[in-house]
């Protein structure tokens, strides 16, 4: 261990410094708490943002590349066309959408069915980890289409596994362009999912791709797209830039943030924000620490005089006073993100008991806290800092007191 | 003179007062030769202590200069003062000014640690001079657990810690009872012999100020 860092651990902790011990536990529980707040708040804000991203990417893959051109590849040719432009690859599933009005019991509400091809989905979908209740199985029925739907239109239209429900569908009507003719269709719930997001899981309804197309009357096999997974999530947006530069005007392809660009923008405008609206309470927090500083300085002159007359520098003894502020902040810190930890835990215990998230006004339905390490180091470099700049002033005074000024105080 | 290791030139101090100055010293003058035992002695106020700090550079005078071995100390940047401080200079006050917090061997090692020698050095160079005073057994006291001599004599040791080519004290055996101060006194002359140093005493005690081979005096900031 350095001299001056001894120096100042053992003045830190002196008897001499009760005054200042006191005073110091003060500023530092209300460094404890800033910090807590702020790790707490990063660990809400990163957790919303990787639960929205979890939930989009399960549910809609890490890339989605639309078939807009007349000329229809199979999903056998597309896959063989991404996979040489793009090695990553590990799953394709062809898609097909279809929105719609659900109708049960007296009740309407407007649905999205997305069909899904039932051999492939799993290499792309993360939808089996969702289903709560039932199965993501799709077997074969008499007179109904299986279905599996979302959680929030489950508990709104109260249906259950076994239920059986209509989707009316608009359709081009060839006799009168300017009309649409319906198309109802019955279909019968096979399972549950919590899909993550709450507008996901008010309107979407899962079958199979080839219900889809019969629904939706659509001829020769044709779909939307492809869903895409790839190794790392992180390089979709890369990927996606690419493969729209290459795959040529004929497909529309976007990644799983371009799906919720706004929401996930706001996600990050509101971190920052938060983070720097929370770091106020540090920098008061640390305006009491500088206070405890000065006391402390103040207390010390005779010591801080005896120590330049036995040659200690100017330099040297603004080390042994930043030191005991960056020590005092370092020990905030890590209370601070301990207690903050804590507040995490029982956040999520009181989130799981009493659904602390309303999904109408968050459009998740609840948050996985996720503390992350750059949120850490941020908080750790910010408060490490505000406590060095906090103890400047303190540290110049008692650097700056002559030896014999600091003796005459005995 | 190629002796003369420490000598001050037109010192003077004064502090304001608001309209008026308060003189202190003026235009003092002043040698010491090397291993030279030398005695400042004068009535109360009189500028010994002032005299003795600005020579140590502990304070620094209102005009004039302090040359070392041909050095002017005052024009010296803090970081090179100090060390210089700490090098070439020990200090032995009235009251011990021993760290309440710290034990006597590690009081006694401070100047060597604030030197940047080693834990194992310093306590090394510490100890040896803690044997020399007769506090071997005190070494892990702390200084609310020792006698005002033991303490003086703790002062003393820490003050020869560098091994300094000055030793500086101010009313050393002030706060002493006679025979501590007795003690006190002789152990000085013998640390001189013993380490080769220059001697520089500010004292009231005429006993004292007998056993110096040079006494000189200051009244009213000049020599007299």
């Amino acid at each position: 261990m350095s001299f001056q860092l001894w120096l100042a651990l053992r003045m830190l902790w002196a008897k001499k410094s009760r005054l200042f011990r006191l005073s110091t536990m003060i500023s530092l529980s209300g460094l404890t708490i800033g910090v807590a707040i702020l790790t707490v708040s990063m660990a809400v804000v990163s957790g919303f943002e990787t639960t929205l991203q979890r939930s989009v990417a399960d549910v809609t893959g890490h890339v989605q590349l639309l078939v807009k051109g007349a000329n229809h590849p199979s999903a056998a040719e597309l896959e063989a066309r991404v996979r040489t432009l793009e090695p990553s690859l590990i799953g394709i599933t062809a898609f097909a959408l279809i929105e719609g009005v659900l109708a049960h019991q007296g009740k309407l509400s407007g649905v999205i069915v997305q069909g899904f091809d039932p051999a492939t989905v799993d290499d792309v979908l993360n939808l089996k980890k969702r289903i709560i209740e039932g199965e993501l199985k799709f077997p074969a029925l008499e007179n109904e289409i299986p279905a599996v739907i979302g959680v929030g239109l489950s508990k709104n239209m109260a249906l259950k596994i076994g239920d059986t429900f209509r989707v009316v569908i608009p359709l081009k009507n060839d006799m009168d362009p300017t009309k649409f003719r319906r198309k109802v269709s019955v279909l019968k719930v096979q399972g549950i999912l919590d899909l993550g997001k709450h507008d996901y899981n008010q309107r979407m309804i899962l079958t199979p791709l080839a219900a889809v197309q019969q629904m939706a009357e659509i001829d020769g096999g044709r779909f939307n797209g492809v869903l895409l997974k790839f190794e790392d999530i992180n390089q979709a947006r890369e990927i996606s830039t690419r493969l729209s530069f290459t795959l040529g005007s004929g497909f529309g392809v976007r990644d799983w943030r371009e799906t919720n660009e706004n929401l996930f923008e706001a996600v990050q405008i509101e971190k920052v924000v938060i983070f720097f609206v929370i770091l106020i309470i540090i920098f008061a927090a640390a305006f009491n620490v500088a206070s405890s500083l000065y006391i402390n300085v103040v207390k010390r002159y005779p010591e801080i005089g005896l120590l330049k007359s036995l040659g200690l520098s100017q330099r040297q003894m603004m080390n042994v006073f930043s030191i005991q502020g960056i020590v005092i902040g370092a020990v905030g810190l890590v209370l601070g993100i301990l207690l903050g930890l804590l507040l995490c835990a029982l956040f999520s215990w009181f989130e799981l008991s009493l659904g602390l998230v309303s999904g109408e006004i968050y459009k998740i339905d609840r948050i996985d806290l996720d503390l992350r390490i750059f949120d850490v180091l941020s908080i750790a470099v910010a408060t490490l800092l505000i406590s060095y700049l906090a103890t400047l002033a303190p540290a110049l005074r008692g650097s700056k007191l002559s030896p014999i000024e600091g003796l005459r105080h005995e | 003179m190629s002796d003369v290791i420490l000598s001050a030139h037109k010192i003077s101090k004064s502090f304001d007062q608001g309209t008026s100055s308060l003189h202190i010293l003026k235009d003092v003058d002043f040698e010491l030769k090397s291993g030279e035992a030398l005695c400042i002695v004068g009535a109360s106020g009189a500028g010994k202590s002032t005299f003795l700090h600005i020579l140590g550079t502990l304070d620094r005078p209102s005009s004039g200069n302090v040359i070392f071995e041909g050095r002017s100390l005052f024009t010296m940047p803090d970081e090179e003062l100090s060390l210089f401080r700490n090098e070439k200079m020990g200090f032995v006050f009235q009251f011990h000014h021993l760290l309440a917090e710290f034990t006597a061997l590690e009081n006694v090692m401070m100047p060597a640690r604030i030197a940047g020698l080693s834990v194992e050095e310093s306590k090394e160079s510490a100890m040896k001079l803690l044997v020399q005073m007769g506090l071997e057994s005190r070494k892990d006291h702390f200084p609310n657990q020792l006698s005002g001599g033991e303490l003086q004599r703790t002062a003393i040791a820490r003050a020869l810690v560098r091994k300094p080519k000055i030793l500086f004290a101010d009313e050393p055996t002030g706060n002493l009872d006679s025979a501590n101060g007795a003690i006190i006194q002789d152990l000085f002359f013998h640390l001189k012999e013993t380490f080769g140093l220059a001697l520089v005493v500010v004292t009231h005690d005429p006993n004292f100020a007998k056993k110096f081979g040079r006494v000189m005096r200051l009244a009213d900031g000049h020599w007299v």
